[in-house]
């Protein structure tokens, strides 16, 4: 018998569906690819045909999380906005899409996002990384900034992208607000950087 | 073991700013100048990475001098008073950014302490009030949605993206309910209520040291006082039931405007309230008010202080110019209420009731009595401390000079205001406010207000409003 692509699209869904709810009730390292399989209802090693590992899952259902935030992004996206502005945008509307993974957003930073370099790692952390770096590049090209310094400015825009998210992941305070500071400053030290470097 | 004053002062660096170059008097003039005319920078990456250490560098710089001046009387302590504070201003403005609530409001709890009265930081931090960088809009209806649920573009009918005030906090931005109200929407920058707590509590763990000294009690119940005050100013829900009672202690016919609050559009963050037309001070000034008008704000603004203390048994600690709106009805808008505080049982009968006998008796003894329980002097002390007495007497007499006057009393009178500033400056000299934490905000409450009305230059029937508001009390004989 032979699997459609409709079905295997469908099971890919089951199975992030499920994962997203057993990482979230009994956490992200105590779940194991075997519990996972066990309450899709099928073999392992079937569930090896889709993802490869539970970082893997955890990756997909951030991409998911993230093509959601490029929707919103657009949609809200504000005429006359500063670059501040629109880099704001950008990230905070990422946050509030990755939300219901927060508890989980490590293991996608460390296998996913620890570089900006598009060539490492699994297809769709390249795909994510690559969506990355495209949104923030034609950002900036709309603000006129000099794409000459571009090859400085992936490095330095990574390391604050992936530290608000890193301090996002474990921030404690309420509605996590100090992460929408901490956004505010790490965008406003960016673009500082930017106009003093230009 | 803790070290003991001397070694705690030794280890205090003389220049804590130490990355400041050493700047002549002219140049200290000149940047104050030059800052007081200018828009707040925003800062660039440099300043910007260093916004972590200004805070520390700045709370130390102020402790350093705080801690020095009581143990030392040398005679450049005004150069060096203005010197710490110039430099501190100047190092506030440069990088004031997210933090710039919690570093004015650390500023504003070692200015209360009158061993340091800045003028000079106190002039640049009425500025923040009202020119402090704004949040983005981005930033705004992100908070915003966390806060209420929606964006504000969906929340309001309008909703202006631009803040049309400031606050050490936050800011305030214009918009329009759907049920057609227009309502000031006064926003919190994320955070800063918590980062002011850890100030406070890092403050505390700084002066620890000085446990062994005999003013730890009296000064680590004072920053309890000064952490609850704060506490309350960052707490929307609080400003919010402090509104709801001011507005219905306000008649009609009593000219004074407090605004509605809208619940369903607010929470400890965000407080949306109906919006009050009226001029700022310093538009109002500039207008050059005639002596009637002045007159008659200058009295609103006292019934403002005056109803919730005798009515409410609240003391309204923040008598800042920012707060108050001059309409061209006349009316006053009393618009922030962040900064009251409810007195308790003791400190009511104490303060109030105690306190307006021991004024209003021909008998001097009676005042004295009254003086030895507000102190908690024993009988002893009393005897020991004329100084403190003294000092304590006059201050009382200097408060109530207004209150003893049959006609409009002058507040505009310099010589009136600057006997407040000298007799506040002796009185801290001699520490003598530190014994009820109460005290300090009671004072500050009364010598902002005096500020506030010779800034007017109003003249004031003191007595007759005195008179008015007390008289439900049944304490006029």
């Amino acid at each position: 018998m032979r699997i459609t692509a409709e079905a295997k699209q469908e099971t890919r869904s089951r199975i992030l569906e499920i994962s997203k709810r057993l990482f979230r009730d009994h956490g992200f390292e105590e779940t194991t690819v075997r519990d996972i399989a066990r309450e899709v209802g099928m073999a392992t090693g079937t569930l090896f045909n889709y993802f490869r590992s539970k970082e893997e899952v955890a990756i997909a259902l951030a991409e998911e999380a993230l093509e959601k935030a490029r929707l919103q992004f657009r949609r809200k996206r504000h005429q006359g906005a500063t670059l501040q502005e629109d880099l704001f945008l950008h990230v905070s509307t990422q946050l509030r899409a990755l939300r219901p993974i927060r508890q989980f957003i490590n293991p996608v930073i460390e296998s996913a996002l620890a570089t900006p370099f598009p060539e490492s790692g699994s297809e769709s952390s390249r795909r994510m990384r690559t969506e990355q770096i495209e949104t923030v590049s034609s950002v900036l090209n709309e603000h006129t900034v000099d794409p000459e310094r571009w090859s400085m400015t992936v490095p330095i825009y990574w390391s604050l992208y992936v530290g608000v998210l890193a301090f996002w992941g474990h921030d404690s305070s309420p509605k996590q607000e100090d992460s929408l500071a901490m956004l505010d400053q790490s965008i406003n030290m960016f673009v500082a950087w930017l106009e003093t470097a230009g | 073991m803790a070290p003991n004053i001397a070694e705690l002062i030794a280890a205090l660096p003389e220049d804590t700013l130490d990355d400041v170059p050493q700047i002549s008097d002219d140049r200290l003039h000149a940047i104050f100048e030059q800052l007081s005319t200018r828009p707040v920078p925003v800062g660039s990456f440099q300043r910007l990475w260093a916004i972590g250490g200004l805070q520390a560098k700045l709370t130390f710089a102020y402790l350093a001098y705080y801690v020095r001046t009581w143990f030392h009387s040398s005679d450049n302590k005004e150069q060096q008073l203005i010197e710490t504070n110039l430099r501190a201003a100047f190092k506030t403005l440069q990088t004031m950014g997210y933090l710039r609530g919690a570093v004015m409001k650390v500023g504003q709890i070692l200015a209360a302490s009158p061993e340091i009265l800045p003028d000079q930081f106190a002039e640049l931090l009425e500025k923040l009030h009202f020119e402090a960088p704004p949040m983005h809009y981005s930033l705004l209806r992100e908070h915003v949605e966390n806060e209420l649920g929606d964006d504000p573009g969906e929340i309001f009918d309008d909703f202006e993206t631009e803040s049309f005030a400031a606050a050490s906090l936050g800011q305030v931005h214009r918009a329009r309910l759907r049920s057609g109200e227009s309502v000031a929407v006064k926003i919190q920058y994320p955070g800063i209520a918590r980062t002011i707590r850890t100030d406070i509590a890092n403050l505390r763990r700084l002066l620890f040291p000085l446990r062994i000294s005999k003013d730890w009690d009296s000064l680590n119940a004072q920053f309890g006082e000064a952490q609850a005050v704060l506490e309350s100013e960052t707490d929307y829900e609080q400003e919010s039931a402090s509104l709801k009672e001011a507005r219905a202690a306000f008649r009609e016919d009593d000219g004074i405007v407090v605004p509605r609050v809208y619940d369903q559009y607010s929470t400890r963050r965000i407080l949306t309230m109906e919006l009050v037309d009226g001029d700022d001070y310093k538009k109002f000034l500039a207008s050059n008010p005639s002596q009637e008008v002045r007159n008659r704000f200058g009295e609103l603004i006292l019934r403002t202080g005056m109803r919730l203390y005798f009515s409410h048994r609240l003391l309204y600690s923040d008598f800042h110019p920012g707060n108050f709106l001059f309409r061209e009805d006349g009316r006053l808008g009393f618009i922030d209420f962040g900064g009251l505080r409810r007195f308790n049982d003791e400190e009511w009968a104490l303060m109030a009731r105690d306190g307006y006998f021991a004024m209003t008796t021909s008998n001097r003894q009676d005042l004295l009595d009254y003086i030895q329980r507000s102190l908690m002097f024993s009988d002893q002390e009393m005897e020991a401390r004329p100084d403190v007495v003294g000092v304590v007497e006059e201050w009382a007499n200097y408060y109530w000079q207004p209150l003893r006057f049959d006609g409009r009393f002058d507040y505009g009178d310099p010589d009136y205001f600057r006997l407040g500033a000298s007799l506040w400056k002796k009185a801290a000299k001699l520490r003598v406010l530190r014994q009820r934490p109460v005290n300090i905000f009671a004072h500050r409450c009364n010598f902002e207000l005096c500020a506030l009305l010779y800034r007017l230059r109003a003249q004031v029937e003191c007595r007759r409003i005195y008179e008015e508001e007390i008289e439900a009390l049944g304490w006029l004989v």
